[in-house]
């Protein structure tokens, strides 16, 4: 009982650590609290290591470029990322407010929302190339963006949209796969 | 081990046989049980440590995206093997992630763990593996296995050992029983060939021999003794039949001789009687109507001649007397000596009051025995006593009796006379033997040699000691109960 006791302790405390920073589902993003996207900033980072590039795009130097286009929400998280990174096996380099029709050069983009049009000028910069596109706004995977985060019991979660994965050459993890809702679509842009 | 060495060869044998087997499948069955185990324990570690490091591979990226319920469903897939308890995954801040308990009502999974490790602890065992994602711990899985299965190997092989332990101390045995023979067997035949030749003496048995090695040797050994003993054997058995043989024919001889000479002598002195009666009745004759006629110096002739044939009467008498210790022999009767013994007393009443002399008797046995012989042989012992006195010594004679043992007797005959030489002790039992001229002490040299004749006729024997001047001691040994 006392185990029980424990466990459930331990998970009253992760429900109310999620709690402070996920937003309710109608919120605007750039009201959000910083640390749903510090984890965010994580999952990016970790998407790395269930992700491969193929060997040519990482030539010369191994590094992954993060671009972000359209709203950006991430304040200085990125930046700490890019720092943890410098010790690992891909260094990540961030730019942001990069034009959606220069995105076919960065290996990972993220797509700000809600769509003012640039989701679309993003995609089709990136089409049948090796970039990796993420958003954070519903719907977004059905158009075609490679994963997209979701908020589900107050946790943050993923969806990913293997027809994208798979059209832009990317490999993407079975692991990663597991943990993600799979969504098709988009396919005919 | 104690009395092993009492025990027959045979078995002697068996016990060694079955000690160095037992001790060496003791050694053998534990040492593979105990590899058995340990393999067995190396490999449930190796198997558990990569079901804990799969796990934790599969559940890394749960783990870095914060899906505790994914991590628990690829936990979850563990019950597939039924040595796993519970399992539990913690994250890099060693905080418990998500777990997996296969009975809910025991669950037990520890709330932080950290580290590298596989433990048997009592009935479990317990397997910590770091999670990596791109060398870096991102996690670490926990995983907790029952020892059933170890039990169970522990089970199995001791029953396995067990049975090859007791199955080959079975055939050890059955194979030493047959294989000791080759040693036992031709000891065994050997010691019984010796047992049987003990128990009758058969010489010519022979061991057989069933080898060519040490026992081989030993049988060979032991028939060549055997054939050495046979024909020594053989050979005194030969020599003791050529001996009684001769024996027989010398005592024949000896008994025709002596027959002769006893019959000469019986006859050589009746034919001697006759002519020296005559010789002294006309003496006497002579002496008696021609004494006023005869001058001195003749009738002085005449008193020698008497005087000589009244020695040769004796000397006659004597002989007589010793041939007739074995013609004229009595049959046996219990004699009790001190009677016979008082009698020879009265008979020498006048030599006793004459020297002065006194006879002490002590004690003296009853014999089977010739009366009158016995009387012959004190009479003899006595009246020598009496007759070597010394000069103004009144003489004093004892007589005693000692029972040796069942069978034999001693009698002292001891007196206080003149003694003799030590070195004359045998040559005074031979006949007409003197140690002192007629002059000195009257007597014809026969009166001990009949002494000896009558004890040996009794199977027994006489010996003398003396000591001149002194004094001399007559030993005589005699059985009790001749048969």
């Amino acid at each position: 009982m006392i185990l029980f006791n424990i466990r459930n302790t331990i998970l009253i405390y992760a429900a109310l650590f999620l709690l402070q920073f996920v937003a309710p589902p109608s919120a605007p993003a750039q009201e959000s609290s910083g640390r749903e996207y510090a984890i965010k900033a994580a999952f990016i980072y970790n998407f790395v290591k269930f992700v491969k590039w193929p060997e040519r795009e990482l030539r010369p130097s191994g590094n992954l470029t993060l671009c972000v286009t359209g709203a950006d929400p991430f304040g200085p998280a990125l930046e700490k990322l890019a720092e943890k990174s410098k010790t690992a096996e891909n260094k990540l380099i961030v730019q942001r407010a990069v034009n959606p029709d220069g995105a076919a050069q960065c290996h990972i983009v993220f797509v700000g929302g809600p769509d003012g049009g640039h989701l679309e000028r993003v995609l089709d910069a990136v089409r049948g190339k090796p970039v990796l596109t993420v958003g954070d706004t519903p719907g977004f995977a059905h158009k075609g963006v490679a994963i997209n985060f979701f908020i589900e019991d107050n946790k943050v979660r993923f969806e990913i949209n293997v027809g994208a994965t798979r059209r832009s050459g990317l490999a993407v993890s079975s692991e990663l796969l597991n943990l993600a809702r799979i969504v098709e679509g988009g396919s005919g842009k | 081990m104690i009395g092993i060495k009492d025990l027959p060869i045979q078995k002697k044998l068996m016990a060694v046989i079955m000690t160095v087997a037992t001790l060496t499948l003791l050694l053998s069955s534990a040492g593979i049980v105990y590899f058995d185990l340990e393999f067995f324990k190396r490999d449930m570690v190796r198997n558990l440590t990569a079901l804990a490091r799969t796990a934790g591979e599969n559940s890394r990226a749960a783990l870095v995206f914060d899906d505790a319920p994914n991590a628990k469903r690829i936990l979850s897939s563990l019950k597939a093997d039924p040595q796993v308890i519970s399992a539990a995954i913690y994250d890099s801040g060693k905080r418990k992630f998500a777990d997996y308990v296969r009975d809910p009502d025991a669950p037990f999974v520890p709330p932080t763990i950290d580290g590298d490790k596989a433990l048997f602890i009592g009935d479990h065992m317990e397997i910590v593996q770091p999670i990596l994602l791109e060398g870096e711990t991102v996690g670490t899985i926990y995983l907790r296995a029952h020892l059933q299965e170890f039990d169970n190997r522990i089970k199995t092989t001791l029953l396995t050992v067990g049975s090859i332990f007791v199955f080959t101390l079975l055939v050890t045995f059955f194979v030493g029983v047959k294989l000791q023979r080759i040693i036992s067997q031709p000891i065994l035949s050997l010691a019984g060939t010796a047992k049987r030749i003990s128990l009758s003496p058969d010489y010519s048995l022979r061991a057989v021999k069933q080898s060519e090695d040490e026992l081989g040797i030993l049988v060979e050994q032991f028939n060549e003794m055997l054939y050495q003993i046979q024909e020594r054997d053989a050979a005194l058995h030969k020599a003791y039949e050529e001996m009684e043989h001769r024996v027989e024919e010398r005592t024949k001889e000896l008994q025709r001789s002596n027959q002769e000479l006893t019959d000469f002598a019986s006859i050589a002195s009746h034919d001697l009687q006759e002519p020296l009666r005559k010789i002294i009745t006309f003496g006497d004759r002579l002496k008696a109507g021609y004494e006023s006629v005869l001058d001195e110096t003749a009738i002085e002739y005449l008193g020698r001649m008497q005087n000589a044939s009244s020695r040769m009467r004796n000397l006659i008498d004597d002989l007589l007397k010793l041939s007739r210790v074995t013609t004229k022999a009595q049959p046996f009767a219990p004699v009790d000596l001190n009677h016979t013994v008082e009698e020879v007393l009265e008979d020498l009443e006048v030599l006793l009051k004459n020297s002065g002399g006194t006879v002490k008797i002590e004690n003296l046995p009853t014999v089977m025995a010739d009366s009158s012989q016995m009387r012959q042989l004190f009479q003899n012992l006595i009246g020598n006593a009496l007759k070597y006195r010394k000069e103004g010594d009144p003489p004093v004679v004892v007589l005693s009796g000692e029972i040796i043992d069942v069978r034999f007797c001693e009698i002292r005959v001891e007196d206080n006379g003149i003694g003799f030489d030590q070195k004359f002790a045998e040559r005074i039992f031979k006949p007409f033997e003197r140690l002192h001229g007629h002059s000195q002490f009257e007597g014809t040299g026969i009166g001990l040699a009949i002494c000896q004749r009558i004890v040996l006729r009794h199977g027994g024997t006489i010996s003398a000691q003396g000591d001149l001047g002194k004094g001399s001691a007559f030993i005589i040994i005699l059985p009790t109960n001749r048969e």
